[in-house]
């Protein structure tokens, strides 16, 4: 008959000692006698329920002279079950035996200075990479504030700051923890058992919502990139459009669409998407070029050929949409004061108009229009239209 | 470090020095230390084996020989200097106590 074996996570951090002699001991009088440890689990085996002794020592493995300490242990009445990093996991054989692995406090102290010195390098190591860690996500939310908006970029340095965070308290906490034992041990007392349970709830509870947040957050990439995969510059479908469309502002009404000549699917002068993101969940984006027949720029430099970049963002807060209009005009803005502030009906609307092309930038409660125009038609008659697509 | 072996003695320490005044294997030392001190001192292996490797450490103690796979630990020159000077402090706080408990009292206990 195969021997029925039971794997638990490791929630107990490796310097919860007294935590996880008591967790093994409660175990073995449920039955499961520890066997192994992991990495990241401990195996346990089915046996009669019995009361087990555990304690654990401090040093390292495999160390050609330590076969003599664990002979020594072993005659003593003590067996090596596991090893998790330089923690030792002893059980007591014989269970009428009383005897401890360690007797004198002091002692038992000199044993965790190894144990100590570790996790304080690992901490002071992982404190100063968070730090580094911690400027790298800062310089990534500044990269491209509108990118946050739009294709949610901001999860991915959140995502690290929020671990960085866990690292450091967890690695504060293993110090603090390791500090006490200490001064526990040079008061004059022996490290025992004690209650693990609230400790492994709330490792369990830490842990488990972070692996939730994380995968979460993969299969929301994953997502994405599926969706993303579609097709990137569908055709402009024949109804009306929440943004405005050239044929709003044009004239003329005989004008045709320029066609695209590459072998691509979809037409890069000429479609429209709608896309969403966590900040800004409805995003419309409209590009067209036509050319007008028998019409030419006013310079005669060839045929009339207007073309618009028509954008429709609504935000989710009238307060967030304010903080995108102005990383939109940040991003936008090659030269100091390219956008002016123009009165309109808007509660704000951003001009900017060189030559032929018009880019406005305007906001109505939670939602920002964006028109970036190429055309003979004055700014005035662009702003009209985008009032009206507002409701004005 | 002034001195090579911390004062005063931790009574573990004390008591495993006694013992390696005959060469030992680590397991025997925990034996003899329960008969020298009539079955008062009960050393756990850990506290054993950290206080061998410090001792050795320090050369209170030395490697006598290998008796086959097992160590042979033995008390050396220093560490038996080490230890009178123990005994003589610890000799010196009993007679000190003796101003509070007289010579019949201490002898009774």
């Amino acid at each position: 008959m195969k021997d029925k074996l039971k794997k638990k996570i490791l929630w107990l951090d490796l310097w919860d000692i007294e935590e996880q002699e008591a967790w093994f001991s409660d175990m073995a009088t449920h039955g499961w006698e520890l066997i192994k440890i992991n990495k990241f689990t401990a195996t346990f085996i089915k046996s009669e329920p019995q009361r087990i002794k555990y304690r654990c020592d401090v040093f390292k493995l495999p160390y050609s002279y330590e076969d003599e300490r664990i002979e020594i242990y072993r005659q003593s009445g003590w067996e090596h079950v596991a090893s998790r990093g330089y923690l030792q996991v002893f059980k007591q054989v014989n269970k009428k035996n009383t005897n401890e692995l360690h007797t004198d406090p002091f002692e038992q102290a000199e044993a965790l200075t190894l144990l100590k010195k570790d996790i304080s390098t690992r901490g002071v190591i992982s404190l100063v990479l968070s730090i580094l860690m911690l400027f790298l996500s800062f310089f990534m939310l500044q990269s491209s504030p509108v990118r946050n908006f739009l294709e949610d970029e901001f999860i991915a340095p959140f995502m690290i700051i929020l671990s960085i965070l866990l690292i450091i308290f967890s690695m504060t906490t293993g110090m603090v923890h390791m500090s006490k034992l200490m001064k526990k041990l040079h008061s004059g007392t022996l490290l025992n058992e004690v209650n693990y349970r609230k400790k492994l709830n709330r490792n369990r509870w830490l842990g488990g919502s972070f692996i939730f947040i994380l995968s979460s957050w993969i299969l929301f990439n994953t997502a994405q990139t599926i969706a993303l995969s579609g097709e990137r510059f569908p055709e402009i479908p024949d109804k009306e459009l929440p943004v405005v469309e050239i044929s709003d502002i044009l004239n003329e009404t005989n004008y045709t669409r320029i066609p695209d000549m590459d072998d691509f699917p979809g037409s890069i002068d000429n479609y429209y998407k709608e896309e969403a993101s966590i900040l800004v969940p409805k995003q419309y984006e409209l590009y067209e070029t036509v050319e007008v027949p028998g019409v030419m720029w006013d310079d005669n430099s060839g045929s009339y050929q207007p073309s618009i970049q028509s954008y429709r963002y609504d935000v989710r807060s009238e307060w967030l949409a304010k903080q995108f209009l102005q990383e939109l005009i940040e991003e936008n803005q090659y030269l100091d004061e390219n956008y002016q502030l123009t009165i309109t009906q808007f509660d704000e609307l951003w001009l900017n108009q060189e030559d032929n092309k018009t880019d406005l930038i305007a906001r109505k409660d939670n939602v920002v229009y964006r028109v970036v125009h190429y055309g003979k038609e004055t700014a005035d008659e662009i702003i009209s239209e985008v009032e009206i697509k507002a409701g004005y | 470090m002034l001195d090579s072996q911390p004062t005063p003695m931790t009574e573990a320490m004390y008591y495993v020095l006694l013992a390696l005044n005959q060469p030992l294997h680590g397991y025997a030392v925990m034996d003899v230390v329960k008969q020298v001190s009539n079955d008062r001192v009960l050393m756990g292996p850990g506290t054993l084996y950290g206080i061998i490797k410090r001792l050795q450490k320090d050369r209170l103690i030395v490697l006598e020989e290998l008796d086959g796979r097992r160590k042979v630990y033995q008390l050396s020159e220093l560490g038996r200097e080490a230890l009178l000077k123990e005994y003589h402090r610890l000799q010196q706080m009993v007679e000190d106590g003796k101003l509070m408990f007289g010579e019949g009292k201490s002898s009774e206990r």
